[in-house]
């Protein structure tokens, strides 16, 4: 894939997250997205878009469970990604 | 189960992708009822059902209530069950399959001319009971929207510049200026550098004062064709690693016979402000999530 086929197709991503993940009605499932969910599902995005190299650490510490739960591990993906 | 789409089979149910079925030898601890979106609920017999591809390998099914038709797949608590769902938002290639997935199923109800209000990503009842519930707690919310939303869609418009081709332009403009060339002058060098100085902040102040007014005029323009319109957040360079700067991100509710000449619109401020060294995207149509109410107020039966 090339650099700009995977920008845009990580832009059309980012669009779509903004809507989907962010918008639309909350009618409070017996599942619901948290906040928390949220702002991981961003990190990780960015992460992603940022650089190849920071994505490869991305799956290597969710891989290894580094990255815990969602209150307790944003903290620590801030401090060793970014 | 309202079977007016072709009843999924359970031969379909079995070619969902694998995960769906076990996580690492676990037994698929039941299912959810996903919510894609909710539709006014519609006769068995109407051709808008049919004339909408379904996505192949997601099958769709109505739950009906309260003259409402949540637009549902079964989906594996294995996958989305507590506990498990967490995990997966951590997994960005199971996030975006889900999202995309998520996404196929409203705009191929928009494409069969039908009005989905939208619900956020990973809304999941235990039962179909529990969905029917949700449409009657709702109802009047949900009612709404649709009447708001009928016949209409959301599109985007994101407008982007090439700053240095603005700097340029703005430079030709400031006509006055151009005879300075920042080396003569009575005042001798240190007076030249101080004055080419002040050149360059005024020539960025108004850098940005013409791009700002560009994009307020142009959202505005496109706003006055709108039902509705919202500005959302920039995308910033960093992750959209586009050379141009975002201007605006707008998102806009039309009526659907009002798109050719929304794209005209777009047309005339392409030709206002290319020269300038702007340009525009259109994206389109979505599901109107950013012209839903974010949050339902929560029913009384939690």
């Amino acid at each position: 894939m090339t650099e700009m086929v995977a920008r845009e197709k990580n832009v059309a991503l980012l669009d779509l997250l903004d809507r989907i993940v962010t918008k639309g009605v909350v009618v409070y499932g017996d599942v619901t997205l948290s906040v928390a969910d949220v702002d991981l599902i961003y990190l990780g995005l960015k992460v992603l878009l940022t650089s190849v190299e920071t994505a490869d650490q991305w799956k290597r510490a969710t891989a290894e469970g580094r990255i815990g739960s969602s209150e307790a591990g944003l903290p620590v993906v801030l401090s060793h990604l970014l | 189960m309202n079977d007016v789409f072709a009843a999924p089979s359970l031969e379909e149910a079995a070619l969902a992708p694998p995960e769906l079925r076990s996580q690492a030898g676990e037994v698929a601890t039941g299912i959810g009822y996903y919510v894609y979106g909710v539709l006014r609920a519609v006769e068995p017999g109407d051709a808008r059902l049919y004339t909408w591809e379904q996505p192949q390998d997601q099958a769709v099914e109505l739950v009906t209530a309260g003259g409402l038709a949540a637009v549902v797949s079964q989906v594996s608590l294995a996958e989305f069950g507590d506990g498990v769902l967490a995990g997966n938002l951590r997994d960005l290639d199971w996030v975006e399959g889900r999202v995309r997935g998520h996404h196929r199923v409203l705009i191929a109800l928009l494409a069969g001319d039908l009005t989905p209000v939208p619900m956020r990503f990973c809304t999941l009842f235990q039962s179909e009971d529990r969905v029917r519930q949700m449409l009657v707690d709702h109802n009047s919310l949900l009612c709404s929207a649709l009447e708001r939303l009928e016949g209409r869609a959301e599109w985007g418009v994101k407008m982007f510049c090439d700053s240095t081709a603005v700097r340029r332009r703005v430079e030709q403009r400031a006509e006055g200026t151009r005879t300075f060339d920042g080396t003569t002058g009575a005042g001798g060098p240190g007076t030249a550098y101080f004055l080419r100085k002040k050149l360059e902040k005024m020539l960025d102040a108004e850098v940005e004062r013409v791009t700002d007014e560009a994009a307020q005029a142009s959202h505005e323009a496109l706003a006055r064709l709108a039902a509705d319109a919202v500005v959302l957040a920039l995308q910033d360079q960093e992750v959209t690693r586009r050379a141009e700067r975002m201007l605006l991100n707008g998102a806009y509710l039309l009526d659907r016979h009002r798109l050719l000449e929304f794209e005209r619109e777009l047309d005339r401020l392409t030709l206002d402000y290319g020269p300038l060294g702007c340009s525009f995207e259109l994206t389109g149509p979505w599901p109107a999530y950013n012209f839903v109410k974010a949050v339902a107020a929560e029913a009384s039966g939690g």
